[in-house]
């Protein structure tokens, strides 16, 4: 039996951080009032005590969820780190600990109020990662592309390996500024890393021109007659809009001719 | 005339085509030279404020026509400013689109210009220099031209992930009035040939995995509702055969706009039957996930859908006597067909209650909306406490509220316009009983 303690677990916010929590909880047999990470934590009534991160201990919860429950426990609780729940860690310890006790077929057991609030989080997770997929909005900065988001869940880790592949020969960097991190593609290495601020060049006449006409295909493409802005914004909500070049003020491009195969070697 | 131009002209002559999904090319990860990849559930890149995805970049090689359909915006007679890409700037354009992620890939149509061969070789030339000399491996959806030489289309459909050609309206008299150059023939015979396509492919690529692919992610077509007098039913019947005979992944439906003057189309101001285009797409869904028949959605006493309940609640108050069923204990098959269950749903239900026995509180966690679905259901024998489960009741909470409001707004319902709507709802509940 795990006894509930009124107690702040505090972390350094990493993954890895988190499981240690979640073995330190396993080795008490308790279950904290908070777990947060330090730069969260706000101090209140009750004890608090600080987990180390140690490797060895996250990686012990990671392959015991493996093996003696089921892969796909481990990755619900390794997809929980990267959610918006404002309680994940502490969903997480639960759902570990239902792992444990059940078995295989935890991740079944849809009907019950932890398992249920777990898949729900991951599935919003990766929901918003899909979204993303679609709405990221890149700029063409001298050959690098660069794109900002705002997601809710972590998303960069969910759509890294989508953009990879498909921008294999660009160079591509996505901010992501709800968790100040970047993702990076470059020369063929994947990075994600702590980034506080991003600040674009000025953009290119070039830049300046794709957008317009991008602008011009999202306002002609629409019927009239069938208008419904209703329908637009569930499916695009209203927060994505500032992300995105479409439904931004119309810049006038620059005059004359417009020619996209000026000043790029598209082999 | 400047890229813009040419881009305005070409995407307002492209937008009335429906089809603009990605999906089913299945999720690739090519590697090496090159740009893009495909995934196998699609993705909408934007919505316009029509409210439609935005997932492909959709616009015509050129808008120059010797045809004349009459309900068509590009037909020959029609005043319209024509213009055409190059192959060589379209190819560029959706690069420099799809390196910002705007579009998720390219959907090509064009105009019959000249003859339906030149106008499918520029199509194949764009293609060419995509996959050719940019390298690009996402998704391409052509449209084939009927009556273009069936080498032609047998290389678009080597190009592209996916081909459709128009059936443009659900029957052969309609074709005949509205679209003198097309004929039955000539649009069934390329989507036969796609699809012997597809199937040769297929049986080649097992003999050969290196075997170039054709048309990965199948054939689909469009038609347009409500420019020609046929009934709903008439239209399921013929896209059941669609998807039987010649194995589309997908039909689409398209509301006739009017964009043209002419004695033997609705008239300029008609609306556009949105509603009706939405319940053939609601049946069209029970067809492809949910194990329907036409047959039991309409018959030829009753030919029309519904426009106050969708048809999948029409069908269940209509069979009444197969309900309430058992959570824990229901079939798939017959979970699908409760009213505010669909696959997702379901599949949810048939994993959960391998390791519980389900009651309504679990079933609601599950993630299952319980407001249609409840008066369908029992969780271990039991109804929802405090339900009241009547003839009336179920009906009164399948309606549809959209059309109900709109009804109001338009004043459909005369002088009970000053009633609220949930009287509106109560009248309409009423008609139904007494109908059934």
């Amino acid at each position: 039996m795990f006894c509930q303690r009124d107690l702040s677990y505090l972390y350094d916010g990493s993954i890895e951080g988190m499981l240690c929590c979640i073995f330190e909880a396993f080795a008490r047999k308790e279950r904290p009032r908070v777990i947060c990470p330090e730069d969260r934590f706000e101090p209140n009534l009750f004890d608090w005590r600080s987990i180390g991160t140690s490797s060895a201990f996250a990686a012990r919860v990671t392959a015991g969820l493996e093996r003696k429950v089921s892969p796909r426990a481990a990755w619900i609780v390794q997809t929980l780190y990267l959610t918006a729940h404002p309680e994940k860690e502490l969903l997480a310890l639960d759902f570990t600990r239902q792992a444990f006790r059940f078995g295989r077929g935890v991740t079944d057991l849809m009907g019950g109020p932890i398992v249920s609030q777990a898949w729900k989080a991951v599935r919003q997770a990766y929901s918003e990662a899909h979204q993303y997929k679609g709405l990221t909005r890149f700029s063409d900065f001298d050959g690098v592309l660069v794109a900002e988001s705002a997601p809710k869940n972590q998303v960069l880790p969910l759509i890294a390996a989508h953009f990879r592949v498909r921008l294999r020969n660009e160079q591509f960097l996505i901010y992501d500024r709800t968790h100040r991190q970047a993702l990076i593609w470059q020369q063929g290495e994947l990075g994600l890393m702590e980034v506080d601020a991003l600040t674009p060049p000025p953009l290119t006449a070039q830049e300046e021109q794709t957008r317009a006409l991008w602008r011009r295909f999202y306002k002609t493409i629409a019927i009239a007659p069938r208008e419904n802005p209703r329908c637009q914004q569930t499916n695009m909500p209203k927060r994505y809009w500032k992300l995105l070049t479409e439904m931004q003020e119309e810049t006038l491009p620059a005059p004359g001719h417009i020619s996209l195969d000026a000043g790029r070697d598209a082999g | 005339m400047d890229l813009m131009e040419k881009l305005t002209i070409l995407t307002d002559a492209a937008k009335y085509d429906v089809a603009c999904t990605s999906s089913g090319a299945g999720n690739s990860a090519p590697r090496g030279q090159g740009i893009g990849s495909t995934a196998d559930c699609g993705i909408c890149h934007s919505w316009s404020a029509d409210g439609r995805c935005i997932s492909l970049l959709k616009v015509l090689m050129t808008n120059r026509c010797v045809f004349d359909c009459r309900y068509c915006v590009n037909r020959r007679s029609a005043d319209a400013p024509r213009a055409a890409f190059t192959p060589k700037e379209l190819a560029e354009l959706t690069i420099q689109f799809y390196r910002r992620n705007y579009i998720e890939g390219l959907f090509l149509s064009s105009g019959v210009d000249r003859s339906p061969d030149y106008a499918t070789e520029q199509m194949i030339c764009t293609l060419e220099l995509l996959r050719g000399h940019y390298g690009f491996t996402g998704y391409i959806h052509a449209k084939a031209i009927p009556g273009a030489d069936p080498l032609l289309i047998d290389r678009l459909g080597h190009l592209a992930n996916r081909l459709s050609v128009n059936i443009e309206l659900p029957s052969e008299r309609g074709l005949r009035q509205l679209a003198p150059n097309k004929s039955k023939r000539s649009i069934l015979g390329p989507m036969a040939a796609i699809r012997d396509g597809i199937t040769q492919n297929g049986e080649e690529l097992v003999r050969y995995k290196s075997a170039p692919k054709f048309a990965p992610a199948g054939q689909s077509t469009q038609m347009i509702v409500g420019a020609t007098p046929e009934s709903d039913l008439q239209i399921l019947r013929l896209t059941e055969a669609l998807y039987k005979k010649y194995r589309l992944k997908r039909v689409f439906f398209s509301a006739y706009i009017p964009v043209v003057e002419d004695t033997l189309l609705p008239a300029l101001e008609t609306k556009p039957p949105l509603l009706r285009e939405h319940r053939l797409y609601q049946a069209d869904w029970l067809l492809r996930y949910y194990h329907f028949s036409s047959e039991e959605l309409l018959d030829e006493d009753d030919p029309q859908f519904n426009p106050l309940m969708d048809p999948k609640c029409c069908w269940a108050v209509r069979h009444m006597e197969l309900f309430p069923v058992e959570v824990n204990a229901a079939p798939y098959e017959m979970l699908l067909r409760v009213p505010g269950i669909g696959p997702v749903s379901a599949r949810r239900i048939l994993r959960a209650r391998r390791g519980a026995n389900l009651d309504w509180e679990d079933l609601r966690r599950i993630g299952v909306v319980l407001k249609r679905a409840q008066y369908f259901l029992l969780c271990r024998g039991k109804r929802p406490a405090g339900l009241i489960v009547t003839e009336r009741n179920t009906v009164r909470a399948l309606i549809d509220g959209a059309p109900v409001a709109q009804a109001e707004q338009l004043s459909l319902f005369g002088s009970e316009l000053s009633r609220p709507a949930q009287q509106l709802r109560e009248a309409a509940a009423e008609c139904f009983v007494s109908g059934i």
